[in-house]
């Protein structure tokens, strides 16, 4: 996600894909020739035809050649849908012919006459040939050789005459050649394949009832391209590749990386003066913080709270969430008396939804970080991360990985960020956070639970972890009112509150002592246990241990 | 003498279902791959009538239809174009030809022109 790209060399054609553009540092070298290959229905003929029109709009001047059955007409019926698609641009800028006959007839070098004669006669600078796999059936088809290794190897050779001939001829003309080829799976070797400049590899695959669309960039000579796998899409708007966020973190290399975030070391109030207090002034600016509770304490609530300081302040700020649609946001603002709205409509506050299914990572991550450098965010809600757990599913492997890259660069974008993250009990002594990965990379953790106090529930409200901070460990209640959040003083510490009350038993003080409780994490989960009778039951995870509970209250008496 | 109808288009599949039914409708139907082939093949042969394409490699549509009206043996020669655009794209020829046909067609459509332009065979 490196926001400017120095102009590439040698000079390119941009694919029309933005995100495949950055993962070829700007494209396509001009006059080289490129292998796009998958199987049915993967996109290539889609990805062909974006590089055409795209082109077209910038001056090219493109020739699109068919060696297979499926007539024009039905490809732009398919196309027409597209918005990159224009007519006007046919056939003057982007023409389309048909090579089949001539290479059923006379083979390769009828071929290779049909296209260095229309590429000159067209002028054209993008060339693609759909159909490559019948280009080779035909030279296989006409190798006189009788047996069959020699003639694969026979075939082989015009195929690879044919690559060297069409190089020659586009170096000549500085034409940028992509062909098309179909296989039903990726083919590890193809001699033809060691003389082209460039392969890429779609696929789509099964995963589960969904499908997944990859883009693997196998070779590309004088590029430094951006290894590896790399998510796309089709849309209407055409191909869109989603480079692996990993992939677009700024190294430690880049000159920008030694400057300090703006505002690091400074203070970022919630607006709600006695938590503000106990965080000891605000949220240190530029970390990353874990809203931690069941459904129900007011994990929202806060998150917008915390946006409305932010633009009662002049902060843009970005509620980035999976559940709770804006309007419902709107709603809950009004609740509090926080003029969401009014801040939406002057640009301070910026809602972005999605549905939290068969979301891709790297595609919510594109979205989240175009939104954040557009709007010079610096608040961010990501309102239930398990949105971005869901998008992982499929890459366990990648969840460290990739919380670690969306963390790192959002400090170094100067962004405060909130994650709201919903833990499965809603009552109970143990807290465990459903989201690997995400405890490691945030540097403050807020609790919020249910408690029950005289037959009533009560909202609480404790602060676990600060960075580099003091901080008040006090457990107090949270209120919703109309006038907004309030936090109360300490409670009562002869109470029986719900879930914690094996943790501070007759306590004269309701404090969470860091010795007393611990946040824990392990590689699977991470669990705050809050009582001893839980600490038997909570696994693996690591737990405060009962004695030690006991031995501070007994020291207190 | 069966009415000799060219069918000039790089598509060949599609010429070549378009010259099948003309051939059972007792047409002479004869096909080419492109506006250079096609010329020869007129200058040669001349046509009643002439089904074109618009884009193919070597000589496209247009093209030949310049060189025909170059040729007072070919000027006269009905011209129906062809093609999967819209006929707006193709206004500067639009004195060359005689009707445009937007692909696909129907085998009616294609009898109606075929009729209209190049007769109807003594044995149909």
């Amino acid at each position: 996600m490196k926001p400017d790209v120095p102009p590439p060399y040698p000079p390119r054609l941009s694919t029309g894909v933005a995100g495949l553009d950055l993962i070829l540092e700007g494209g396509f070298v001009r006059g080289s020739v490129y292998i796009a290959e998958g199987p049915p229905g993967a996109g290539k003929t889609l990805l062909a035809n974006q590089l055409c029109f795209h082109g077209a709009r910038n001056g090219e001047r493109a020739l699109y050649v068919t060696l297979l059955a499926e007539t024009h007409e039905r490809m732009l019926t398919y196309l027409r849908r597209m918005a990159f698609f224009d007519e006007a641009l046919i056939p003057d800028h982007v023409y389309f012919i048909s090579a089949f006959r001539a290479l059923q007839q006379d083979g390769l070098p009828a071929l290779l006459r049909l296209l260095r004669e229309t590429i000159m006669q067209r002028q054209a600078t993008i060339l693609i040939i759909d159909g490559m796999v019948t280009a080779e059936e035909i030279s296989l088809s006409r190798s006189a050789s009788a047996n069959a290794l020699m003639q694969d190897a026979g075939s082989s050779q015009h195929f690879k005459q044919f690559i060297h001939d069409l190089q020659t001829i586009c170096s000549m003309t500085g034409c940028t050649v992509l062909l098309l080829s179909s296989t039903e799976r990726p083919r590890l070797f193809h001699p033809a394949y060691t003389m082209v400049d460039g392969i890429l590899e779609l696929t789509n695959e099964l995963s589960g009832l969904k499908t997944i669309r990859q883009i693997h960039v196998r070779k590309m000579r004088g590029v430094a391209q951006v290894v590896g796998k790399h998510h796309f899409e089709i849309r209407d708007a055409g191909v869109v590749v989603h480079p692996r966020m990993e992939t677009q973190l700024h190294s430690p290399e880049d000159s920008r990386e030694s400057e300090e975030p703006i505002g690091e070391g400074k203070r970022v109030p919630f607006g709600v003066s006695q938590f503000d207090a106990m965080l000891g002034g605000g949220l240190p600016g530029c970390s990353a913080t874990m809203i931690v509770g069941p459904t129900g304490t007011g994990k929202t609530l806060l998150g917008v709270q915390f946006l409305a300081e932010g633009a009662r302040r002049g902060e843009p700020g970005l509620y980035f969430g999976f559940f709770e649609r804006p309007s419902a946001l709107l709603r809950k603002g009004q609740r509090l008396g926080l003029p969401l709205e009014q801040y939406a409509e002057a640009g301070l506050i910026e809602f972005v939804w999605q549905r939290p299914i068969e979301a891709v990572i790297d595609e919510l991550a594109d979205r989240l970080f175009t939104t954040v450098r557009r709007l010079k965010i610096k608040r961010l809600v990501i309102d239930g991360i398990q949105g971005f757990q869901a998008a992982l599913d499929d890459y366990p492997d990648r969840v460290r990985g990739a919380f670690a890259a969306m963390t790192d660069e959002l400090e170094r974008l100067s962004v405060t960020t909130l994650y709201t993250v919903e833990t499965r009990e809603v009552f109970g002594p143990t807290v465990e956070i459903p989201v690997t990965g995400v405890s490691a990379v945030t540097q403050n953790i807020v609790l919020l639970r249910h408690v029950e106090l005289r037959s009533s529930l009560r909202l609480l409200i404790a602060v676990l972890k600060i960075r580099d901070s003091q901080f008040d460990r006090t457990v107090r209640e949270l209120r919703i009112t109309s006038q907004g959040l309030r936090v109360e003083d300490a409670m009562d510490p002869q109470e029986q509150v719900l879930s914690l009350s094996a943790l501070y038993p007759r306590s004269a003080s309701s404090t969470l002592a860091g010795k007393s409780a611990r946040f824990a994490s392990s590689a699977s989960s991470a669990r705050f246990a809050s009582s001893a009778s839980s600490a038997k039951s909570a696994g693996s995870a690591k737990r405060v241990a009962k004695p030690k509970a006991r031995k501070a209250g007994k020291r207190k008496r | 003498m069966k009415p000799r109808v060219l069918i000039v288009d790089d598509e060949f599949g599609l010429a070549e279902v378009i010259a099948e039914i003309l051939c059972e409708r007792g047409y002479d139907a004869v096909i080419a791959m492109n506006g250079k082939l096609a010329l020869a093949e007129m200058q040669q042969t001349p046509p009643q009538f002439v089904m074109l394409d618009v884009m193919m490699p070597v000589m496209d549509g247009p093209t030949l239809l310049g060189h025909m009206q170059q040729d007072p043996r070919l000027a006269s020669i009905p011209v129906v174009l062809m093609s999967s655009l819209a006929e707006s794209s193709f206004a500067s020829v639009r004195a060359l030809y005689r009707e445009f046909v937007r692909k696909p067609f129907t085998p009616e459509a294609l009898y109606d022109l075929v009729e209209r332009y190049a007769g109807r065979p003594e044995s149909a």
